[in-house]
């Protein structure tokens, strides 16, 4: 692997219509690697992916090939090849000739000699002296020879593990021979660059863990660049040299696996991936941090009385027996995962999840040790709200820190409703959202606060208030102990008791997981 | 042991099973009877003989089939790139372009062909002048609806991923079109041709009011027969157009087998 960067991305925006889909986008991808998108639906990674194959053109902001602009070359004249979301493959073509479309269309420098046509040919013509007649060496462009597209296509097959089924029809192949065809198909151009869009999102989850092995095989033997898109965060951590998280069009961070792992940038990278705790905490000393009430040694820098986001892997917390000097909490549930077991701790209203390789009793109590290098402090971000250990309750209200809100379901999946049990329905399937793990995210100006206490189930203390130039910015905490930030146009006083309230159409949820496991057994 | 006539749901086929009978299978048994007989009922090859024997006859099938091969080019290629527009959202919103392009199916044909007639004679250009030219206007415009409905049915089905796929291993836009959208509406195509060709074929309202009758043909011959009391003659002209539909069918199927068979929305 070089250090010359293959693609070059300089301050992409992409809009459609009036939605920002990709927000100032700078992104330099180096030769041979394995990058991988990653990120929610809709954060922006297949628009981005997008660009870079041609398919859409960004609305300002540059696209480099090595050092060429490509920006405004369309799809059909970049050496980039493309793996299809559902492969997309060519029902009316057989395997081979699906394999060696590409192929076909391709025309290659050929070095041929050609007469030259001038008096001195027809001289030599006459007197039948054939072997001296005037020649020239052009380069013509013809299409690669049949037997070429033979050994390629038969190689490519190959590759993917699919060589005797060069006749078979697209229909009688299974998803996953269909998906080997689909890479087959770009990898045969021996493109410069392969992009892959979610191409393992429709296989089942065997067949994926296979494929995810395969892909990388295939990359450490092709040498070309890969750039894949997934939301699937294992996928991404399990294939990837590099990881670049986007989420709504911004790029959050990019890294290692192991970086974006053990050292994310801010709560949302933390929050997806892996499994993770987060909290608001504050510095309350050098390298002293404090959150969950007690005062943790930690190794981070940060200003003293600076509010921060810590996080803490469930695998770098230990359980102790209970003592005094330590933090103190009760196993509330607990969950056989093979290797390990999962608690759940109840420090006062706050869930901890731990992962512990013994087997230790419920509700037993317990005493938690973190080492002083495993509190990841993020500096906090005060540009939206974002609450990752919410939860739905039964009557379809998000929980955040025991704070009751009304929300709209509706928005886990496009095209839903709620019935009149509350179940969610999406195309005449029933899910349970009771008890579903979510992230919650309010933008700052959408979190109204009232005097009137009986406006509200929920009720906070303002913290502090900061004038921002044309508004103030308010910090509250709530009666669950979290705290809420919003844009207002009124000073309130520190100490005054206020009722919160958020429209439910202002909080935007994301599903920790996929919708099905929710799915309701009629 | 008692039986009794229950009802069966099968029972509920019996009026068409009457009708087939009566209206389709009689009918053709009708015609492949008076095809191989003479006047006085015998049986004879007559009809066969002087059909094959009168160049002016083979003449006016030949014609006839020139004229529906033409018709049903005329209308694929003004219907293709028409319904291709038509199937993109943008050019129509809520399917309201579509409907102004089927809505003269609504109109009995034969009133349809009578105001063609008019427009065309008002334009300067009549049965009068250029009955070749008018007859070709009257079928194109009659069968273009039966081209464009299929055709945008095929549409509307497009795999843009496919597209976007060919488009990515190298295809410029016109390879794109050759070698993925042409093939992906080929099913399509066959059955707007299937629409177009089998009725054109046959008819002689359209050539008859359109040309001012100058033009004969094969629909028109037979009608012509049976109007004199030729019924042998008339039955085995029939029996020809019959033979030459079946096959124009079997190749049709044929083409179609292969793919799903993909036919227009509402046929």
């Amino acid at each position: 692997m070089d250090n010359t960067c293959i693609i070059t991305l300089q301050d992409v925006n992409k809009k459609f219509g009036d939605a920002l889909i990709v927000d100032n986008l700078n992104l330099f991808i180096k030769k041979g690697e394995f990058v991988t998108f990653l990120g929610p639906s809709g954060c922006g990674k297949t628009t981005t992916l997008r660009m870079i194959s041609g398919f859409e053109m960004p609305t300002s902001g540059k696209v480099f090939l090595y050092d060429k602009d490509i920006t405004k070359i369309p799809p059909y004249k970049r050496p980039i090849n493309t793996v299809f979301q559902r492969y997309a493959l060519f029902p009316h073509l057989d395997v081979y000739n699906n394999v060696a479309f590409g192929l076909k269309l391709k025309k290659v420098p050929v070095e041929c000699t050609k007469f030259i046509y001038n008096k001195e040919f027809f001289k030599k013509l006459f007197k039948f002296d054939f072997k001296n007649l005037p020649r020239e060496k052009v380069t013509k462009y013809k299409h690669v020879s049949a037997d070429v597209i033979d050994k390629k296509v038969a190689r490519a097959l190959k590759i993917v593990d699919l060589e005797d089924l060069e006749d078979r029809s697209i229909e009688t192949l299974s998803g996953g021979q269909q998906q080997r065809v689909a890479i087959a198909r770009a990898i045969v151009n021996e493109p410069e660059i392969l992009l892959l869009d979610e191409p393992l999102g429709a296989l089942d989850l065997k067949m994926r863990k296979e494929m995810q092995l395969e892909l990388k095989e295939m990359h450490r033997k092709l040498g070309i660049t890969f750039i894949y898109v997934t939301h699937d965060q294992e996928e991404a951590l399990t294939m990837s040299d590099t990881i670049v998280v986007i989420k709504d069009g911004v790029v959050q961070q990019v890294g290692t696996p192991t970086q974006i792992y053990n050292e994310p940038k801010n709560a949302f990278v933390a929050d997806f991936i892996g499994e993770s705790n987060i909290y608001s905490a504050t510095m309350i000393d050098k390298k002293k941090v404090r959150f969950l009430g007690w005062t943790w040694d930690c190794v981070d820098d940060f200003d003293v009385n600076e509010n921060v986001d810590v996080v803490i892997r469930p695998e770098d917390i230990q359980l102790l027996g209970p003592r005094n000097t330590n933090l103190l909490g009760v196993i509330k549930s607990k969950i056989f995962k093979g290797v390990h077991y999962e608690y759940i701790v109840l420090v006062g209203k706050t869930e901890i999840q731990v992962r512990d390789t013994r087997d230790l009793k419920l509700d037993s109590h317990v005493s938690i040790k973190i080492e002083p290098q495993n509190i990841q402090i993020m500096k906090k971000e005060y540009n939206i709200n974002a609450f990752y250990n919410a939860y739905i309750n039964d009557k379809n209200k998000v929980v955040i820190s025991g704070d009751e809100f009304d929300c709209d379901l509706t928005q886990l999946s496009p095209g839903s409703k709620v019935d009149e049990e509350g179940f969610l329905v999406v195309n005449k399937l029933r899910y349970n959202l009771a008890d579903a793990n979510v992230a919650a995210e309010i933008a700052l100006s959408d979190i109204e606060i009232s005097d009137d206490i009986s406006l509200s189930g929920v009720k906070g203390v303002v913290i502090n208030s900061i004038w921002k130039g044309d508004h103030y910015q308010v910090l509250l905490r709530s009666s669950g102990e979290e705290d809420y930030v919003l844009d207002t146009q009124y000073n309130w006083n520190v100490n005054d008791i206020v009722s919160i309230i958020i429209p439910k159409e202002k909080i935007k949820l994301r599903l920790k997981g996929d919708l099905s496991k929710y799915e309701e057994n009629a | 042991m008692k039986r009794t006539l229950r009802f069966q749901r099968k029972y509920l086929c019996i009026p068409y099973v009457i009708f087939l009978i009566l209206f389709i299978i009689i009918p053709i048994l009708l015609i492949i009877f008076y095809a191989f007989t003479n006047k006085q009922g015998f049986f004879s090859f007559d009809a066969m003989i002087d059909f094959f024997s009168t160049p002016t006859k083979i003449s006016i099938l030949l014609n006839s089939l020139f004229i529906a091969v033409q018709t049903t080019i005329l209308c694929l290629v003004i219907g293709y790139p028409v319904a291709y527009f038509l199937a993109n959202k943008k050019y129509n919103k809520n399917g309201v372009l579509i409907t102004l392009f089927i809505m003269p199916m609504w109109i009995n044909f034969v009133l349809r062909t009578g105001a063609t007639r008019d427009l065309l004679t008002w334009l300067g250009v009549n049965g009068g002048n250029a009955p070749y030219f008018a007859t070709l206007v009257g079928m194109v415009y009659n069968y273009l609806p039966f081209t464009i409905l299929p055709l945008y049915t095929a549409m509307l089905k497009l795999d843009k991923s496919q597209i976007e796929a060919a488009s990515d291993l190298g295809a410029r836009p016109v390879q794109v079109f050759t070698r993925n959208i042409l093939p992906q509406s080929l099913p399509g195509i066959i059955s707007a041709a299937t629409m177009v060709f089998m009725p054109t074929i046959s008819s002689y309202v359209i050539s008859d009011t359109m040309s001012e009758g100058k033009i004969t043909l094969f629909g028109s011959s037979i009608y012509i027969s049976f109007s004199n009391n030729q019924w042998n003659t008339g039955s085995f002209l029939a029996l020809i157009m019959l033979i030459i539909i079946f096959i124009s069918m079997l190749v049709t199927h044929k083409f179609s087998n292969e793919e799903d068979t993909v036919r227009g929305g509402t046929w």
